[in-house]
């Protein structure tokens, strides 16, 4: 146990570090900014408690926002998306119901499952974050075309990511 | 009291959302106008620090290019002063040459850029004690890049010409139309040229430079060459600009102290 949660720290901070780092700083065609650090929010175990969750994503949303220099916009949709979480695992249950303090991971619940648990987080949490950075709803259906590009581009980085993690 | 205990237990996962979110939004809210107060500024130096080291990598692994940049520019810049220098027996002289001055460029670095958003920044590292202050233009080697919003004692932050709050007075050199760029938040490289009536001469390729209207940038400074016209529809055409900056890969500033734009605001004002 002690051995996973070292792990998930050091993973955090690496996913951290490639947004930061690397995925900040590229841009194709204005339409395209994948965020894989909600990743972060995703992998926590089911029993970790509600509350403790909301606080890790408002930390996680603070760094990024700290180290993109803008306030407020990575924060606030990240907090969402941890809130949304619970709903979304529990209209995802399995039919005999989740593990006790099972691992959200591809290993366990499959391909199909992670992927389409991970594009439901992603796509709340672009959704929050492109509207809340536009500020506005003119040009609604471009924004709209930003979030669902980038969330494809997120997802496609986040399954790789995590398909690495099962092969490990 | 019971119930409040109970209320409170039952419900508290949805309070702790909606206290952090209320905090994210005052987040927003405070740092939307960028004002200076004590904890942003600690947050922001965390991220000027956080992004000095990376451009600083970036720095030295573009080292080649930017230097090719340098003597490119040097060397323009070499070429005119000797264009002027046959002028020179000609120019009446005048000793105290700060009077005459309308601009002075200040050069500075490039600490932190964005392109990938939709209101992007440029951080520059000379503020307040290098004589910076809001409303002063930054140029690059190539042409405009955007305005100084706020200033701290050492860094200064400008707003990008990718920004969709940016506009900028501008006009054809040509025909000396003057109109006005902004960017419309898709390509990096491209803006919108607006309010260029229709009967005005245009094409493709034609230089469009400041027109110094608003005393904040120079006059004659490139800001890049027509892409597109579009006559179709309307008094205006819609002209589509390729920027002659390229945003990605900004080093090294100048930001320009207009000497001038207080005298020149204090006249206009009504």
């Amino acid at each position: 146990m002690d051995k996973s949660i070292f792990r998930y720290i050091l993973f955090s901070i690496l996913l951290l570090v490639i947004q930061i780092t690397v995925l900040n700083n590229i841009q194709f065609s204005g339409y395209v900014n994948p965020y894989i650090y909600v990743m972060i929010i995703m992998l926590l175990p089911l029993g970790f408690p509600q509350w403790a969750l909301l606080l890790t994503a408002f930390a996680t949303g603070l760094v990024v926002d700290a180290a993109s220099g803008t306030l407020g916009i990575h924060t606030s949709s990240t907090v969402l998306a941890g809130f949304v979480r619970p709903f979304i695992l529990t209209y995802m249950a399995p039919r005999d119901g989740y593990e006790q303090g099972a691992a959200l991971s591809m290993r366990i619940h499959g391909f199909r499952w992670f992927a389409v648990y991970a594009g439901w987080v992603i796509l709340i949490h672009h959704t929050a974050l492109f509207y809340i950075e536009v500020f506005r709803f003119a040009e609604f259906f471009r924004t709209f075309l930003r979030v669902l590009l980038s969330s494809g581009f997120s997802l496609i980085f986040v399954l790789l990511t995590e398909y690495y993690r099962k092969l490990r | 009291m019971r119930n409040l205990l109970n209320f409170i237990s039952r419900y508290s996962n949805l309070i702790v959302f909606i206290i952090l979110e209320a905090v994210s939004v005052w987040f927003l809210v405070r740092a939307e106008g960028y004002h200076s107060s004590g904890f942003f500024n600690g947050v922001r130096n965390v991220s000027h620090y956080i992004t000095r080291q990376i451009s600083g990598i970036d720095g030295y692994l573009a080292l080649r290019e930017k230097n090719l940049i340098l003597a490119r520019e040097n060397l323009e810049l070499r070429n005119r002063l000797e264009s002027y220098r046959e002028l020179l027996p000609y120019v009446p002289v005048n000793d105290s040459l700060s009077d005459d001055k309308d601009y002075i460029y200040v050069l500075a670095r490039v600490v932190n850029n964005s392109v990938n958003k939709q209101y992007n920044y440029i951080t520059l590292n000379k503020g307040k004690s290098d004589g910076i202050e809001p409303e002063m233009a930054v140029t690059g080697p190539d042409g405009v890049a955007g305005i100084i919003v706020s200033v701290s004692d050492k860094f200064s932050y400008a707003m990008s010409v990718l920004n969709l709050d940016f506009r900028l007075s501008v006009r054809i050199r040509k025909s000396g139309y003057f109109g006005s760029l902004r960017w419309d938040g898709f390509s990096v490289r491209q803006a919108g040229l607006y309010e260029i009536p229709y009967h005005v001469d245009i094409a493709v390729g034609d230089t469009i430079e400041t027109s110094g209207y608003s005393a904040v940038f120079p006059p004659g400074i490139l800001a890049g060459t027509v892409a597109e016209v579009d006559g179709s529809g309307g008094d205006f055409y819609r002209i589509v600009v390729n920027l002659s900056t390229d945003f990605r890969k900004l080093d090294f500033l100048y930001i320009v102290p207009s000497l001038k734009v207080v005298e020149q605001q204090g006249i206009e004002v009504i």
